[in-house]
């Protein structure tokens, strides 16, 4: 089934799509310069108020999008919006615009939503804290710059939103920056994803290059359908020109050298490499749980729902690129696969609320990242399943951050030992945490049952079997750190006197939080096998898959049978089990050491080897020969001082000289 | 001839006249003799002048330079009582390095000159109405013209006036340099110091 | 014809002649210049040097291209800038002698001052500093 769709003749909602990152833009600008400085009170009521609106036309651009392309049909990209931003050379020009298909219109509506959210969470949470205007208008930059990358037609500007999400990322997590360790959290996460961003950068050149000089500036490189469905010619860096089967025919035949290795597994090796620092997939994960010194909405909104997922969202994004070089994808498989089970096993041990599900964050990441690995072009399964969970992750890790908020709220601490019993103290917030807590865990009938269903699915039918065991026994653990937290939280005794003297939150903080939780629920009963999918073949998981769902809730029970059996009643079964197992368990709570063997390379290695020789340079030599010539100068003005007698015929006489030379010249030429 | 004659002696004269007058000019120490030196000098240039074909331009020089010039120096001379200053003469090794810089200065500017190869017009006569030309070159905008030089020089002479009238004001207090110079109530008085010294209070005359 | 008529009108002045002689008035100002102490003196000075350079302009003007007077024109700029200079020149002399009561050059010697701060480091700089302020008293102390 085909539809054709004239992009000349679109509804409101498509034509004027650019509203949607435009909104929180205008908002930021208002509000950081105007607004702030006259009431906190009032930025904080824009701020919510242009986020809501972006959500309204994300959703009317939803509703129109799945007018012309029915769930069920083929699902077409378009780009009803665009402007010409840079022209280098004709048939190179990078527009800015938006993109519109199911990807984007999903991210959309995740982002607004969330983001409307956590604006009304922050009001309260916020509240009294010196920085609240300015906190809203870093949430408001970081939405524009969020809902920007999501809308990039082209990979230019995606590049330029990918580092302004950095940007607002590196803002929030050093909101309190009169805190050395939120500084210095920022500052590691800004240069970390900045590292990543730097195998992004070349692989986007590479991209750019390629398709600019294989195709030249006027061959065509999609077909007319495709290019139909754009308001601007489509230009080399747009990612239907960098996706279509033509380009990446012809490029993925070119090899790197005599290495044997495609320059398309190369390119889109590096685009992973920014992928991965966004996402914080493994060798580039250290930023994330040290952003936890961020306020904890950023923490809801930020490092779980939406900026995280970019990377995800990169990759699904140029799946088709990835998807011809096979070994790319691999890559992105295994990478995945190793960091859900990383983090998962890190997640176990962690003892601060935050970290616990920051580690989560990284787990379900790598989880998505997994599920985008092992799915084909032939069988997209994967691609569809790695969308879906990341629309239920980030319903309930947002649930799950924002209540971890309202407990830190209450009990002004993070470390998951001075609380407990909270249950009775903040009933609201307890059942909404033991729904997420249910949904992460993947039990029926919350959604990350569906979510991790397909995901394991996908993974079994493709034939990657190692890969759905790994993928299952994260999912045990998942539930074990999970309830693990959960019961240390909210059962037991008061451990300390600020449990005991805690209170529910206000409304403004747990309405978002009850939001939040339905949607937790219903989210798994969306089909969206029917909303999102590529290629012309149809991912549709049918119902229930009993021979994946009985494993898998098998090993969420179990997981949380373990954390109950451990961390009801005294806790003393668990300290015995880890002092059991000795210096394994001390490994894994310092984080298996990554950081250390940073700051080793880092301070030891390029401090002392490439730094310090550079700093050098810099100061004997290159400061050393300025200075010499400021000497030079002052010395040779020291030497003439005595021609300065401050009378103007002595400075004539020197005049006429210098004119008498000028003549003898003059004369000595003629002659 | 007989013309041609004529104008080489009074040539040479006229020039002769014009350095002596002009060597007064810079030697006398009376001042007020030397700026009567100095009309002298102007006014045997305007017959130069008036040798060189450049009629129009010799009556300017009168009237500009001796008319003008020449009485505003006089003036000069009287306000800042130079006249009635017997100058000293200047010491032996400031005429002696003014003589050797200017001397060499002579040497090698004629020297240049007399290497130079000029593209002389061997014949050709002056306009017989130089004022007409000058004048509607001065005025013209097209190529040759001058309009754009002669209102810049309009300018300049505007912004000249200007300036001698605010720096020859009333000297307004130390500090203070631009004041309406005692004009307005409540500014200190003026003072006339004699001193050359200028530190806090030596410089006030009672 | 008497030949000494005739041998006179052979000496008729050519353009370097003429230039010769503009040299020469140039060079009588650049000496007044350099000896004057007088300021109305110096002023006078520069106005030989501006009229004979001016008269430059009339000589080339007459001896290469006798039918353009763009010579001229520039003579008259000339004048014209010359009246502006003495107006103030004149102005200035008379603040100067109302502000210090003398207009004679040799006294007007206060750019010579030293007003240099220490500023940086550096052990070159602190050894400048040591030896102009040495002179600076040595000079102010008779």
């Amino acid at each position: 089934m085909t539809t054709e769709i004239d992009i000349q003749h679109l509804g409101f909602a498509m034509r004027h799509a650019w509203l949607v990152p435009a909104f929180p833009l205008v908002s930021f600008v208002l509000v950081a310069l105007f607004i702030r400085p006259l009431s906190q009170r009032f930025s904080a009521v824009v701020a919510t108020l242009a986020v809501f609106s972006s959500w309204v036309v994300a959703c009317a651009i939803a509703c129109e999008y799945y007018r012309l392309c029915p769930p069920g049909g083929e699902h077409p990209v378009l780009v009803p919006w665009a402007f010409e931003w840079l022209r280098y050379q004709p048939g190179f020009t990078v527009n800015v615009g938006v993109i519109v298909d199911p990807i984007s219109v999903l991210l959309m509506l995740v982002v607004t939503t969330v983001s409307t959210l956590v604006h009304i969470y922050s009001s309260g949470y916020m509240k009294g804290d010196p920085g609240y205007g300015r906190f809203f208008a870093y949430l408001n930059l970081f939405t524009f710059s969020m809902l920007g990358l999501v809308a990039a037609p082209n990979i230019v500007q995606m590049y330029v939103f990918w580092e302004l999400v950095g940007v607002s990322s590196f803002l929030l997590i050093g909101f309190y920056y009169q805190k050395p360790s939120a500084v210095s959290a920022s500052k590691k996460a800004f240069i970390v994803t900045r590292f990543a961003d730097l195998g992004f950068l070349i692989g986007v050149l590479t991209l750019g290059y390629f398709a600019f000089n294989l195709f030249g500036a006027t061959a065509p490189a999609v077909s007319a359908r495709t290019a139909a469905h754009c308001t601007m010619p489509l230009q080399p860096m747009d990612f239907l020109y960098l996706t279509s089967p033509e380009f990446l025919a012809k490029f993925g035949a070119l090899a790197a050298g005599s290495t044997g290795i495609t320059l398309l597994t190369v390119a889109m090796v590096l685009v992973f490499m920014g992928a991965a620092g966004k996402s914080a997939m493994f060798p580039l994960h250290i930023w994330l749980p040290d952003a936890m010194e961020g306020p904890t909405p950023v923490s809801a909104l930020i490092h779980a729902a939406t900026m995280v997922v970019a990377g995800v969202y990169l990759v699904a994004r140029m799946f088709p690129a990835f998807a011809v070089s096979g070994a790319a994808l691999l890559v992105v498989a295994y990478v995945g696969a190793f960091t859900s089970l990383f983090a998962a096993v890190i997640g176990t041990t962690q003892d601060d609320i935050k970290r616990v599900l920051a580690f989560s964050t990284l787990s379900q990441l790598g989880y998505m990242m997994l599920a985008l690995g092992v799915a084909t072009m032939d069988s997209p399964l994967g691609y569809t399943a790695s969308m879906f969970h990341l629309f239920t992750h980030a319903c309930f890790k947002a649930l799950l951050f924002l209540g971890a908020g309202s407990v830190i709220h209450a009990v002004h601490s993070n470390e998951i030992w001075d609380m407990g019993g909270l249950r009775k103290k903040m009933p609201i917030t307890h059942i909404t945490f033991l729904i997420a807590t249910l949904a992460i865990s993947g039990f029926w009938p919350l959604s990350g049952f569906f979510s991790k269903d397909e995901i394991l699915a996908s993974a079994l039918a493709n034939g990657h079997t190692f890969i759905f065991g790994l993928a299952l026994f994260v999912a045990g653990l998942t539930a074990f750190y999970m309830f693990r937290i959960y019961l240390v939280t909210f059962w037991g005794d008061f451990r300390t006197d600020k449990a005991h003297h805690a209170h529910e939150a206000p409304p403004l903080m747990w309405i978002p939080l009850v939001i939040l939780a339905v949607l937790s629920v219903v989210a798994g009963y969306v089909p969206m096998g029917k909303f999102v999918s590529i290629g012309v073949e149809h991912a549709e998981h049918h119902g229930i898959n009993f021979a994946i769902a009985i494993p898998a809730t098998i090993a969420a029970l179990l997981g949380t049978g373990t954390a109950l059996l451990l961390y009801t009643g005294s806790g003393s079964r668990a300290d015995a089990i880890a002092r059991s197992l000795g210096g394994v368990h001390t490994l894994i709570k310092q984080k298996f050491y990554i950081d250390e063997v940073y700051l080793f390379i880092t301070h030891r290695l390029i401090f002392n080897l490439v730094s310090r020789p550079i700093a050098w340079f810099d100061r004997a030599v290159v400061d050393g020969s300025m200075n010499a010539s400021a000497w030079a100068t002052r010395a040779s003005g020291y030497l003439f001082s005595w021609m300065q007698t401050g009378q103007v015929q002595s400075y004539s006489a020197w005049f006429a000289c210098g004119a008498m030379l000028v003549l003898l010249v003059l004369w000595a030429a003629l002659i | 001839m007989i013309a041609s004659a004529i104008y080489t002696v009074l040539f040479y004269a006229i020039a002769a006249g014009t350095i002596l007058l002009a060597l007064a000019v810079v030697n006398t120490r009376k001042l007020l003799r030397a700026a009567v030196a100095l009309m002298g000098a102007l006014s045997t240039t305007a017959g130069l002048y008036a040798m060189l074909d450049a009629q129009f331009l010799a009556g300017v020089q009168v009237l500009v330079y001796v008319g003008g010039i020449v009485v505003l120096i006089v003036f000069a001379i009287m306000l800042t009582r130079s006249g009635e200053l017997l100058e000293d003469n200047p010491t032996l090794k400031r005429k002696l390095v003014g003589a050797v810089i200017s001397i060499g200065f002579l040497v090698s500017s004629v020297g240049a000159v007399w290497g130079s190869p000029f593209a002389i017009a061997s014949a050709g006569k002056a306009p017989a109405n130089d004022a007409l030309m000058i004048g509607k070159a001065l005025l013209d905008y097209g190529p040759g013209g001058f309009v754009v030089p002669f209102e810049v020089i309009s300018l300049l002479l505007l912004a000249a006036m200007l300036g001698g009238i605010v720096i020859a004001r009333k000297t307004p207090p130390t500090g203070q340099p631009f004041t309406s110079g005692g004009d307005l109530p409540g500014e200190a008085e003026v003072y006339h110091p004699l001193s050359q010294r200028d530190d806090e209070t030596g410089g006030r005359a009672s | 014809m008497n030949p000494l008529i005739a041998q006179i009108a052979a000496h008729s002045p050519g353009l370097r002649d003429w230039l010769a002689l503009t040299s020469v008035i140039f060079s009588i100002g650049l000496y007044g210049l350099l000896t004057r102490r007088n300021a109305v003196g110096i002023l006078m000075a520069v106005e030989l040097m501006l009229n004979s350079a001016a008269m430059n302009f009339v000589i080339f003007n007459r001896f290469c291209l006798p039918a353009r007077m763009d010579g001229s024109v520039m003579a008259i700029f000339v004048i014209a800038v010359a009246a502006a200079e003495v107006v103030v020149g004149m102005a200035i002399f008379v603040a100067l002698y109302r502000y210090r009561g003398t207009v004679d050059v040799n006294q007007m010697n206060t750019m010579q001052d030293p007003v240099i701060s220490i500023e940086g480091p550096g052990d070159f700089n602190r050894e400048v500093m040591k030896n102009i302020n040495k002179q600076y008293k040595s000079r102010h102390d008779h």
